[in-house]
């Protein structure tokens, strides 16, 4: 049975290359479900609406689900509301990254 | 049960939503404009220190400096932002570029335009062919991105400055045609108004709008700056339009009623709210900054700041220049801190963030959440970048300096620097291919 924990856990192999950070310390993964049938639905957003990143963040977390043992299939569904913001990212990570 | 679409490699979900870089071009589309970008960078700094003499004798129509000015504003700034607009267009509108076909096209035949252009002016022989084919590689783009434009939704501040831009540079376009075939004046009875009116389009209309409208958008994404109001960019926009406008019609009115006196005001008010509008500008750039999340400010974010300085100054000096009066030292030092100063500036620094941003997207890309992926900042050289920032502030501050003391020595020294600035730029950024 795959685990929302275990996913969350595997996004973090996911980078920002213009910032560093994974996609999970970043605060992008609003939520993930799996249902009976091992079907991962990741609901996230991105740091700004057109970003040029788009493709390759929301691929990268394609590819690292769809690499765990047991999973079927993978839905990525990119929202903007709530808008990301920096208050997302947890303060010991700011503070790691000399982030405001 | 979930309904589940599998994609393909290189493809993601958007709930409706398009992906951006998706539908930018090839990656070797918007390559060729910039690295030709910085190879006459090269040329041009070259061509300061073979003839520096032609920045400090009054000759505005010498066979020296108008092939270089036309190299910076078209071989260069224009050049540069072509390619940077194939690539930041479809990003900031989330629309496809209309045509990759138009846009490889649109390459060689304006290189080849301008090429002859700059000759024409080097040899005395009619720019007319050159102007022609630079104009319509510059309608064909012109029309690539208006295209692409088209069904985009609710327009934002960067966008609409992108518009005014392409607006101004249509008219640059019909101004700068008119000259190339009037070269008798059969139609316009003194040149020097429609010269006017070719600058303040090119590099105040064009140059200018494209960049703050870009930065509006590329400096809170680098920064990581977010939730900041944007009335004073609103603010620039308004004041900075309405400026330049005013500024045109004066040189228009001069161009059609010869000797008309009486509107000198309209010349000193338009620069002066151009003044306003890029303290405007300056403003919503300290708000964003202010906002931002990343402490630690880039070499190439340096670089945009240095550019709003020369921005700032140069403003300064346009609206002393109607205020007080102008001689050549002060057009042409006016013309070093607008285009090597700012756009030139600001256009260094943010390559140093684009290509390497491209390189990435390009090569790693596929690869994220497969396999260990550099970062953009391990593409590029950091140290190298800060020694530009200090080499170019270096040569465009010696060569104002040389322009207004009229030592061609200083010139000479000024352009020395920008060729090891722009040799370290062709290094460091054709580094990022290897990596």
């Amino acid at each position: 049975m795959v685990t929302q924990e275990a996913v969350l856990k595997a996004l973090e192999a996911v980078i920002d290359p213009e910032l560093g950070l994974n996609i999970v310390e970043l605060g992008l993964i609003y939520g993930i479900q799996v249902n009976g049938e091992n079907d991962v639905i990741v609901t996230m957003t991105l740091s700004a609406r057109g970003c040029p990143l788009h493709a390759s963040i929301t691929n990268g977390v394609e590819n690292v689900i769809k690499r765990m043992d047991g999973v079927n299939g993978v839905r990525v569904e990119v929202v903007w509301d709530p808008p990301w913001t920096p208050d997302r990212i947890a303060p010991e990570t700011k503070k790691r990254m000399g982030f405001r | 049960m979930i309904p589940l679409i599998h994609t393909p490699c290189g493809r993601a979900y958007t709930n409706g939503m398009q992906l951006a870089t998706d539908k930018s071009p090839h990656l070797t589309v918007p390559f060729r404009y910039l690295f030709t970008g910085i190879g006459v960078l090269v040329i041009v700094a070259a061509g300061i220190i073979a003839e520096p003499a032609a920045f400090t004798l009054p000759f505005y129509g010498s066979p020296v400096l108008l092939p270089l000015t036309h190299l910076v504003t078209l071989g260069w700034i224009t050049m540069t932002i072509m390619g940077a607009m194939l690539q930041l267009v479809p990003v900031i509108t989330e629309q496809a570029l209309f045509s990759e076909r138009i846009a490889r096209f649109v390459f060689f035949v304006f290189l080849g335009g301008v090429a002859w252009l700059v000759a024409a002016f080097a040899t005395g022989t009619s720019p007319a062919p050159g102007a022609g084919l630079a104009g319509t590689a510059v309608l064909l783009f012109l029309g690539d991105i208006a295209l692409t434009m088209k069904g985009m939704k609710k327009p934002d501040l960067a966008v609409w400055f992108v518009i005014a831009a392409l607006g101004f540079l249509l008219v640059t376009l019909v101004t700068g045609s008119l000259a190339a075939v009037d070269m008798h004046r059969v139609i316009v009875a003194d040149p020097l108004d429609l010269l006017y009116l070719h600058i303040a389009g090119a590099g105040i209309g064009w140059v200018c709008f494209i960049i703050i409208g870009f930065s509006f958008r590329l400096i809170p994404m680098f920064v990581l700056s977010h939730g900041y109001d944007e009335s004073y960019g609103w603010t620039s926009l308004v004041l900075l339009t309405a400026g330049l406008l005013m500024l045109m019609l004066f040189f228009l009115l001069h161009l059609i009623v010869p000797g008309i006196s009486g509107i000198h005001w309209l010349g000193l008010a338009g620069s002066c709210i151009m003044v306003a509008g890029i303290i405007s500008y300056l403003v919503q750039m300290r708000v964003i900054f202010r906002m931002r999340s990343r402490k630690k400010i880039e070499p190439a974010i340096w670089f945009s700041i240095c550019a709003t300085g020369y921005l700032l100054l140069a403003g300064m000096i346009g609206a002393g220049m109607f205020a007080f009066g102008h001689s050549y030292r002060i057009d042409m030092a006016y013309a070093v801190l607008g285009l090597l100063g700012f756009a030139g500036m600001y256009i260094v620094g943010m390559m140093h963030k684009i290509v390497p941003f491209l390189q990435w997207y390009n090569k790693y890309s596929p690869k994220i959440g497969l396999e260990k992926v550099p970062m953009t900042k391990d593409l590029i050289s950091d140290r190298l970048t800060w020694v530009q920032l200090f080499v170019f502030n270096g040569a465009i501050l010696l060569m104002t300096a040389g322009i207004v003391e009229q030592a061609a020595v200083i010139v000479r020294v000024s352009g020395a620097l920008m060729l090891a600035g722009a040799l370290a730029f062709l290094w460091n950024i054709a580094n990022v291919l290897r990596k």
